[in-house]
């Protein structure tokens, strides 16, 4: 019997899930290593939309660890992201489907004593849900992730530049496709992420691919009441902030690095 | 064709929000930020406090950081009536520093204030001509909002700021620990479902507004902002710093030519931008300008405006309030539109139609590039990126003033054409 578990692919670390992963570019020699912390996760991605929102600072702090600081946009204003991702096929070997993620997280300050390119933005992880098994065991294995298996659904608009997402517990977000012309670029970003599962652990994320980012209006989005928010209120969602949308038609890639307890 | 940007180096990825704060002991973010600077500077290209080496002419020497000589068409100075280096103004600052020193040396409410603070705070009443007003004056601008904002608001009061306003209403908002909220940029629709939402118990709410928005350079649109404000008891502040002197029939400013001035409540002018010099006046009824006077704790507990800075910003109101002020600002409305003609059609200047012309390149990544690319050419402007302005929407500001003549505009334009083409951020149709 095969395991099903991850397609994750650093062999030094974990060699006993060594697999390549379908369409990444693991063999990138900047890519073996982080802060003297190896690769272990590489994800290549045919769907990521990611929305970025203001809410109530002492909302997000209310779900954020201590002594996490969160980001103050603003005076009084958090800032809070879902990002709705759909993975390649054959992650978790051969014939193995296409899944899905909502990912929930606040965005902190992150560890620039770290050895690594400035990151861009960091997270406190609050909520992952994902339609594969495979996925949630790898999530909770190897990022300590707070990861619910369910039975994710994502309807993407025509364009790809606007989803909805719902589960068995009901609507999740609804969120329209609203910028009309996308000026896609190649993009690399580096950042901090930091999970609470088994202690306060921190990680370091890489991701690269074709978007289009923007701060405009969105109108008409919805965030709905729904146990993925983790207690957070929804209702002290007060706009979206910044949105950034995967070419469709591409696939952009997703490299996560060893978690270290934090101040360790 | 425009430039290749495959081998630019990575450290220009980095925007001024990624080194804001870092979570472990050491200040790690300082030191992250001191090697991109390092990094920067040792490939020549850091773009930034270039020491001016004489005052803020249209034409100035300065020179890099690294000692590299610059001769300068200089659009990034806010000195828009020229008044920072007029004869009359400088004279007048020297018979000060004769009379009274180098500085106040004591606090305003104690010995700190002068004959000539008196001076100008009649003078700035007299100039704004509501009855009633007075004048409280701040040894700088910015300070003005921090403190008479978070004089005046307190713990559950409420504030309300339009999403593109300045830094110093944000601290000003932040110091008060009221309830901050915002509503969108210059929208007072927006604005009203945020009035709205707030709850009817709450006995005091302030909207904050700006009458130009400096990166931008748009108007604000006071007389609907006010309007909504007024529907909803809100008072309301305007912080005039681009506009005082420049904008209205009499330069007092948007809510003058919005006819809206004896409506707004709580009006900023600083002295840093038309006036040329340095410090800022909250004018609004007597009884309030003489309760911040005290209040605001940072012009409480610190010294007041020098004796030099004083006389020669009084001088440059008494010019700006007359004929001369008059000529001066058809000059600067005359300068803008010169240069907002021969740009608008070939880049992207957003919204502009003051003396802010903002010209919209778009990626952060190529802000440090496109700097040094202009400074080489011997001209400057204000870059400004992300996060304080929408993520691709980097752009230069251009600062246009009374005293920059036709070649000047004229020379201007073509450099930020040349750089458009070279980077690319040319209109479409412009495009080789």
């Amino acid at each position: 019997m095969t395991d099903p578990r991850p397609q994750g692919v650093n062999t030094k670390a974990q060699p006993d899930r060594a697999r390549s992963v379908v369409g990444s570019n693991d063999d990138d020699e900047r890519y073996a290593s982080c802060d003297s912390r190896p690769l272990t996760l590489s994800w290549t991605i045919n769907r990521h939309l990611f929305y970025t929102f203001e809410v109530d600072i002492d909302e997000a702090e209310r779900i954020v660890p201590a002594p996490l600081q969160v980001v103050e946009l603003r005076p009084s204003v958090a800032l809070m992201s879902v990002g709705v991702l759909r993975y390649e096929p054959g992650h978790f070997g051969p014939g193995s489907p296409v899944f899905l993620e909502v990912v929930g997280a606040i965005h902190v300050s992150p560890d620039l004593s770290t050895d690594m390119p400035v990151p861009t933005m960091t997270f406190s992880t609050f909520q992952v849900l994902s339609d594969s098994p495979d996925f949630v065991a790898n999530e909770d294995d190897t990022l300590y992730t707070p990861t619910r298996l369910v039975s994710l659904e994502a309807r993407f608009t025509g364009d790809g530049l606007g989803v909805e997402a719902w589960d068995e517990d009901g609507p999740i977000l609804a969120m329209p496709s609203a910028h009309t012309e996308p000026r896609w670029v190649h993009k690399e970003m580096w950042g901090q992420h930091f999970t609470n599962t088994k202690g306060l652990q921190h990680g370091i994320w890489q991701w690269d691919g074709r978007l289009f980012e923007h701060q405009k209006r969105l109108p008409g989005w919805r965030l709905h009441p729904h146990p993925f928010w983790s207690g957070l209120d929804v209702g002290r969602v007060r706009s979206t902030y910044r949105t950034m949308l995967q070419e469709p038609g591409t696939l952009c890639h997703e490299r996560f690095y060893a978690m270290r307890p934090f101040g360790s | 064709m425009s430039v290749d940007r495959s081998e630019w180096p990575e450290y220009l990825d980095y925007t001024y929000d990624m080194f804001l704060s870092s979570i472990d002991g050491e200040q790690s973010e300082a030191v992250r930020f001191a090697r991109w600077v390092d990094e920067v500077e040792r490939d020549g290209l850091y773009p930034f406090e270039a020491p001016r080496l004489e005052a803020q002419y249209p034409r100035v020497r300065a020179e890099r950081t690294d000692g590299t000589p610059l001769e300068l068409l200089n659009f990034s100075s806010y000195n828009y009536l020229g008044l920072g280096y007029h004869p009359e103004v400088i004279a007048a600052a020297k018979d000060a520093l004769d009379r009274y020193g180098l500085g106040a040396c004591s606090s305003p409410v104690q010995a700190g204030t002068l004959g000539l603070h008196r001076e100008l705070e009649n003078r700035l009443v007299e100039f704004i001509g509501l009855p009633g007003r007075g004048a409280s004056l701040f040894s700088s601008g910015y300070a003005v909002n921090t403190g008479t904002i978070s004089a005046l608001m307190k713990r559950r009061h409420h504030i309300v700021i339009d999403k593109s306003a300045h830094m110093s209403i944000l601290e000003g908002a932040q110091l008060s620990r009221a309830k901050t909220e915002y509503f969108e940029h210059n929208d007072p629709d927006h604005l009203r479902e945020v009035l709205e939402g707030i709850d009817s118990a709450v006995q005091r709410v302030l909207v904050c507004t700006e009458g130009v928005f400096s990166a931008d350079g748009d108007f604000g649109r006071l007389d609907e902002i006010v309007a909504v404000a007024r529907e909803h008891g809100a008072q309301v502040l305007v912080d005039e710093a681009h506009s005082f002197l420049v904008a209205g029939p009499n330069g007092r400013g948007v809510a003058e030519e919005r006819g809206v001035l004896d409506e707004v409540d709580y009006l900023v002018v600083t002295f840093s931008k038309a006036l040329g010099g340095i410090g800022g006046a909250l004018i609004a009824r007597k009884e309030v300008t003489r309760y911040v006077n005290w209040y605001a704790r940072c012009r409480m507990f610190s010294c007041a405006l020098d004796p030099a800075v004083t006389a020669g910003v009084t001088k440059a109101l008494e010019l700006a309030a007359g004929s001369e002020g008059d000529e001066r600002r058809a000059r600067v409305r005359a300068n803008a539109e010169r240069l907002r003609r021969r740009l608008q059609d070939r880049v992207d200047i957003g919204p502009s139609r003051s003396w802010i012309v903002p010209v919209i390149y778009g990626s952060e990544n190529d802000t440090i590039m496109l700097a040094d690319y202009l400074l080489r050419r011997g001209q400057e402007g204000s870059v400004m990126e992300f996060p304080a302005v929408p993520v691709n929407e980097a752009r230069i500001r251009l600062f246009v003033t009374s005293e920059h003549e036709a070649a000047h505009i004229d020379a201007c334009a073509d450099n930020i054409l040349d750089a458009a083409k070279h980077f690319g951020f040319l209109r479409e149709e412009d495009r080789p």
